[in-house]
């Protein structure tokens, strides 16, 4: 498989603070990369260190092949959304693009098919401090999409943006990933991006949880009956029931959680019954990937 | 590559794209590109427009204060020149150079401050990351529009002093001899004054960050602390702070500084602000 970003040991500190700790990361190339974590986690800090917008603490790193200390060596094959879309409030976006488009040595019909491309050609006259952020948003993904890249990193895109918006973000990294672009795209919440994206990376206090196929992820998925006696007073005993039995489970909430797939309901009521317990509930769940995601962190938290 | 239209049309707005041509591949031609981009940003009408204006606008002020205050015995603003001499032409022009400066420190801590206020700065060190290149262009570029600006400046003011002349009743009769070569070593000398206030001003707004704080210091610094310490240190030391000197400058050298020292000590300030400036820019986390 070839990595389009490569990194090893990659960790910043800023102070006594470490941002990113010791992270080793392959991303191959084609698709959209999903780097999902709560706020804080390191994204951030991770796609500008990738950037080379700073430096590494220690580590290493690479990015189309070539050193993240060399960015200049990749600038042109990367386009980058880096944190809130930034842009000179009182000039119209096109002269914004275009700006843009002459460092970048970009012929002029590119800007005006970046714009188009994002849904703003109607717009393109207008001031930027007159656009809503979603409409920034777009125009910060125009601007990345300039030179035709390779690469695309993308530090919360979906920031800000309404559902419809999320929707049209979205979609729009899919395509740019099925035309064989390689998007890193980072999100706090994992349903933003989940439908989008083929390679995930889970990330919480600088460190990976988790790196792969999005279906690797699913498969974490758990299922799982929750059971609640009668009286509270039995929780303790209907427990040791199924843990007799061989259960996996916890308590939560006057509540016994089991490990079994939903399949097992009847067979969970019949050892109820036949231990005296009658039960006031029984609930069949599965986690969504969401849960497994937040399972996954606040286990990290509990750590 | 091909890329695809993103629309608000529907969900499904993607499927029936065209792919749009596959553009070329980036060239740099002579690294230009930095300062070409920066003059694109620099030609909005909220910056071209308003700093031409206020050129003109001082242009104007101080050459008629030259003619008719400064022309009037004991007059506030009295001219150190003698207007009826060949550089009567250019006393209104060169009397408005510290003005001058005053603007284009302000006009240049603007643009390059608001480049962090508005994280613009991070999208330019994306696409090129060579940040002494970027700020090279960002110098050259403002030298440009400020090398216009004066030009224009001066060519009003040197328009407008012949009028202001004969409604005061000053005779121009020796302004001819030699007039080409004194506008233009005239505004050679307040362009290179303008000049050197507007690096110290991108050097203070790279250290500052912010518009406001880089213009209150730089203007704050020429009005206020340089006149401050003028009268608690020696005079004859005042002389080689950077206000006395750039003014010395402006004026083609005055009885306490040759201009030979003067512009040597103000190139000095001008390339110790563009090195600070360039130092600081370049190794700084721009994303902070």
């Amino acid at each position: 498989m070839e990595s389009v970003i490569a990194a090893r040991g990659l960790t910043r500190r800023f102070g006594n603070l470490t941002a990113v700790d010791n992270i080793d990361l392959d991303v191959p190339r084609g698709g959209v990369v999903g780097v999902v974590g709560p706020n804080g986690a390191g994204k951030s800090t991770t796609i500008r260190m990738l950037l080379g917008l700073i430096e590494p603490t220690s580590g290493s790193g690479e990015v189309l092949g070539e050193s993240i200390r060399n960015p200049k060596r990749y600038a042109d094959r990367v386009g980058a959304l880096i944190e809130n879309p930034a842009f000179l409030p009182n000039i119209s976006a096109r002269a914004n693009v275009e700006s843009m488009a002459i460092l970048r040595s970009v012929p002029k019909r590119r800007v005006d098919e970046v714009l188009e491309i994002v849904g703003l050609a109607d717009r393109a006259s207008d001031r930027v401090s007159e656009y809503s952020l979603g409409m920034k948003q777009r125009l910060g993904i125009a601007i990345a999409l300039l030179a035709d890249p390779e690469m695309l990193m993308l530090d919360e895109p979906t920031n800000g943006l309404d559902p419809a918006g999320i929707v049209e973000v979205r979609q729009l990294l899919r395509k740019l990933g099925d035309e064989g672009r390689t998007v890193l795209v980072s999100s706090h919440l994992l349903s933003e991006i989940e439908a989008a994206a083929d390679h995930l990376v889970v990330i919480r206090q600088g460190r990976i949880l988790f790196t792969g196929e999005l279906d690797e992820l699913l498969e974490q998925e758990r299922s799982y009956v929750d059971l609640s006696p009668e009286l509270d007073t039995g929780i303790p005993g209907l427990a040791a029931v199924y843990r007799n039995a061989g259960y996996d489970l916890n308590i939560e909430d006057g509540v016994v959680r089991v490990a079994a797939d939903p399949a097992e309901s009847a067979n969970l009521n019949r050892l109820a019954i036949e231990n005296g317990y009658v039960l006031r509930q029984l609930i069949p769940s599965a986690e969504t990937l969401e849960d497994v995601f937040l399972r996954m962190t606040d286990r990290e938290v509990a750590a | 590559m091909t890329t695809t239209t993103m629309t608000r049309s529907g969900e499904t707005g993607y499927e029936d794209m065209e792919a749009t041509p596959a553009v070329s591949r980036p060239r740099r031609r002579l690294g230009l590109q930095a300062t070409r981009s920066e003059a694109k940003r620099l030609s909005r009408r909220s910056f071209a427009g308003v700093g031409l204006g206020l050129l003109i606008f001082f242009s104007i002020m101080t050459t008629a204060v030259t003619f008719f205050a400064g022309n009037e015995a004991g007059g506030r603003m009295q001219s150190q020149i003698d207007l009826t001499s060949a550089e009567g032409l250019v006393a209104g022009f060169m009397t408005g150079a510290d003005i001058f400066g005053i603007v284009a420190l302000a006009l240049w801590a603007a643009a390059t401050a608001s480049d962090y206020s508005t994280g613009w700065v991070r999208v330019l060190v994306q696409a090129e990351p060579r940040r002494w290149r970027l700020y090279g262009g960002k110098l050259f570029a403002l030298v440009g529009y400020t090398v216009v600006g004066t030009a224009v400046a001066a060519v009003v003011s040197f328009a407008l002093a012949p009028a202001f002349a004969g409604m005061e009743g000053i005779s121009t009769a020796a302004w001819s001899a030699g007039a080409v070569t004194t506008a233009l070593s005239t505004w050679l000398n307040v362009t290179l004054s303008v000049l050197a206030w507007g690096v110290i001003g991108v050097a203070v707004a790279t250290v500052t960050r912010s518009v406001a704080a880089a213009i209150a210091g730089g203007v704050g610094y020429l009005m206020v602390v340089e006149g401050l310490l003028g009268l608690v240190l020696d005079e004859s030391l005042m002389t080689y702070f950077p206000g006395s000197v750039l003014s010395a400058v402006a004026s083609g050298g005055v009885a306490d500084l040759a201009y030979g020292s003067a512009l040597l000590i103000g190139l000095g300030y001008a390339a110790a602000a563009v090195v600070i400036a360039g130092l600081v820019f370049a190794r700084r986390d721009i994303t902070s």
